[in-house]
């Protein structure tokens, strides 16, 4: 009885270790790929680089089969310490990376120039020159603002966009913004696949710097 | 007072009017395909998608290629991107050509399965939809597209 209840412990152990093993990452074969950072001259705007330092990162896959990525995959940073960063959605890295725009001077102008145009137009008779010059002067900057906000978001999802295939014999390159003042030693992209069932990650190593 | 009133009536109707959703179908192979995309700032939109008689859902976002002040996005002659995850695993990147009063788009997922959007009023929403109300998610890591 001893022993039958022994054996069942261990068929049960078995049969627990068994997802485990299944479950973790399997490299995929026959991927090239490198990372490097970017430089200051490379890479222009400014309000990103003051939170992120943007990697290139190529991909070549020389499969037959194209390397299908799915909406399960997820990129993570492996830092030197051994632990894992979860890269931030494109959506996160625009909010934290955009200059404020949106009515950050609409609110003060209009009632502004109309106050120092007035107080002005009576004593001096420049009223209308100086709001006008006011008015200008505080809604440059949000369109300014607006404009740059427009050109990071078309850099991030014209470069940072991660295909929905790599197809065999062509390169690809991502970019990606790395948290500032963090060490990181390689990229893992994980679940992908050839047929969507048996998933591999992509491991891709950082150049040292 | 009662120009005050008709003011007010007027400023709540209208408030009540902008936030209002565009619906998108796509039917090919005999799949159907119905959501919405309601805009975010001036390049973005969120996107949500279903497939009809699963419970196949779609989420993710739309970029425009140059700035719109418009609400619905429909009177400016730019492309767009658009690029969904859908709980099954299925990722759906789509090319958009906008046009003054509508627009359409073609997409391909990874397994090379065509879809091709346009979008509807929402008369012919509801003859497709099976949800009445699209609601799209505030928090991004709820998404199904992760990166």
């Amino acid at each position: 009885m001893k022993k039958n209840l022994s054996i069942f412990c261990l068929f049960i152990m078995f049969l627990n270790i068994m997802p485990c093993s299944a479950i973790e990452a399997v490299s995929m074969q026959n991927i090239n790929s490198s990372a490097r950072k970017l430089s200051q001259s490379e890479y222009k705007y400014t309000t990103v680089l003051k939170k992120y330092s943007p990697l290139d990162v190529s991909i070549t896959n020389n499969n037959a089969k194209p390397v299908l990525l799915s909406s399960n995959t997820e990129v993570d940073f492996v830092l030197k310490d051994g632990s894992i960063l979860k890269s931030e959605s494109r959506r996160n890295s625009y909010r934290h990376s955009r200059k404020r725009d949106m009515g950050r001077y609409y609110g003060i102008a209009l009632p502004g120039a109309l106050i120092a145009g007035g107080v002005t137009g009576i004593t001096f008779g420049l009223g209308a020159p100086l709001g006008a010059a006011i008015f200008i002067g505080m809604c440059l900057p949000m369109d300014k603002a607006v404009r740059s906000n427009v050109k990071i978001s078309q850099d991030l999802f014209k470069g940072a966009q991660l295909p929905i295939s790599l197809e065999p014999e062509k390169t690809y390159h991502v970019r990606m913004l790395v948290p500032k003042n963090v060490g990181i030693k390689k990229i893992v992209i994980s679940n992908t696949s050839f047929d969507m069932r048996t998933m591999y990650a992509i491991t891709i190593p950082v150049e040292a710097l | 007072m009662k120009n005050i009133l008709k003011l007010s009536l007027i400023c709540s109707l209208g408030l009540l009017t902008t936030g209002c959703n565009q619906y998108i179908t796509s039917t090919t192979n005999g799949d159907v395909y119905y959501g919405g995309y309601n805009r975010r700032d001036m390049i973005h939109a969120d996107v949500k998608l279903f497939q009809k008689g699963t419970n196949k859902i779609c989420d993710g976002s739309v970029y425009l290629n140059a700035p719109s002040r418009s609400i619905t996005f429909k009177n400016d002659r730019v492309d767009a991107k658009m690029v969904l995850g859908c709980n099954d695993g299925t990722l759906i990147d789509s090319n958009w050509q906008l046009r003054k009063g509508s627009f359409s788009g073609e997409g391909v997922d990874q397994l090379n399965n065509k879809y091709s959007f346009k979008t509807v009023s929402k008369k012919e929403y509801k003859k497709v939809a099976e949800h009445d109300k699209i609601k799209f998610i505030n928090d991004k890591s709820e998404s199904y597209l992760k990166y």
